[in-house]
């Protein structure tokens, strides 16, 4: 499972943020999601996106965000140095 | 291929799809034969119309920088319907439910939001369109105690008269569709694609 790289600023209701993720252009898209969704990790945001692909030679990566930018983009290229992989949570017997 | 209700319920039950706070059983109203209904919170933004000499201001949202989040700091105000809120003819405002929703990517379970047909009847929908919940809406696998999102709804009255509306209320109902294959944002693997030119970093 992935995250990307992103800035946070408030969202429309104190329990919400906006996270903003920086594509390859230098555009910054727009989504908001509940403060949960996000995580912080050595004092930078990441939210949860899903991987498409990848262009190895480019160090560039393909990624779904969790539901459409406030500019309508479910997909977008970003700098693969700004994603992180995370592990599933073992299931608990 | 859409979900009964009894289907819906199982796959609550198995984990499929995460309800916080979960429905009432299937004896209860919320439920009908495909659909189950979810309930508005408390919290409302309302979008107000451009006021003074700017009062023709032109939204882009072609612009992929576009914000919604800064367009409501200066053009919408809260308001709270714990207590009721009148919802006058024209009025265009956001809302969410009171219920969180998880589909995780491995349940190929999507969703959709509709309006309900008793509230459209006097001139109030829900969405605009797009009532598409995505496999994997409100799924974060490294964090088994996030339970999910809510649903943002955007809520009109294209009808004569003002209806109150408060917290609680059955506003919208889901309808729960299987999905064919795992979408290609499950996957945990990494395909190989060919991305665009850009200037490397640095």
């Amino acid at each position: 499972m992935w995250e990307v790289l992103c800035e946070v600023g408030a969202g429309l209701r104190p329990s919400e943020r906006t996270a903003a993720v920086p594509d390859v252009y230098g555009d910054r898209h727009h989504l908001r999601v509940e403060a949960g969704f996000l995580a912080e990790v050595d004092g930078k945001s990441y939210l949860p996106v899903g991987l498409i692909g990848v262009d190895e030679a480019k160090q560039l990566a393909l990624v779904e965000l969790p539901h459409e930018s406030d500019a309508g983009i479910n997909r977008l290229w970003v700098r693969m140095g700004n994603l992180r992989k995370i592990e599933p949570a073992k299931a608990v017997s | 291929m859409i979900l009964s209700d009894r289907e819906i319920d199982a796959a609550i039950r198995r984990g499929q799809v995460r309800i916080t706070p979960p429905p009432d059983d299937l004896a209860s109203g919320v439920w009908s034969s495909t659909a189950l209904d979810l309930r508005l919170d408390a919290r409302l933004q309302v979008w107000k119309p451009p006021e003074g000499p700017a009062s023709r201001f032109v939204v882009d949202p072609c612009d992929v920088n576009f914000s919604a989040t800064e367009l409501a700091s200066a053009h919408a105000h809260e308001e709270d319907c714990t207590e009721g809120f009148e919802v006058e003819p024209g009025m265009f405002l956001l809302g969410w439910t009171i219920e969180k929703i998880q589909l995780p990517h491995a349940s190929r379970i999507a969703a959709r939001v509709e309006g309900k047909s008793s509230l459209a009847r006097i001139g109030i929908g829900v969405h605009v369109t797009a009532p598409t919940i995505h496999a994997g809406f409100g799924f974060r696998g490294q964090d088994p105690e996030f339970v999910g999102n809510p649903i943002q709804l955007e809520i009109w009255n294209v009808g004569p008269m003002t209806v109150r509306l408060v917290r609680g209320l059955r506003i919208c109902q889901v309808i729960f569709e299987e999905v064919s294959g795992v979408p290609g944002r499950g996957y945990d693997g990494v395909f190989a694609i060919q991305g665009p030119d850009v200037p490397p970093l640095g």
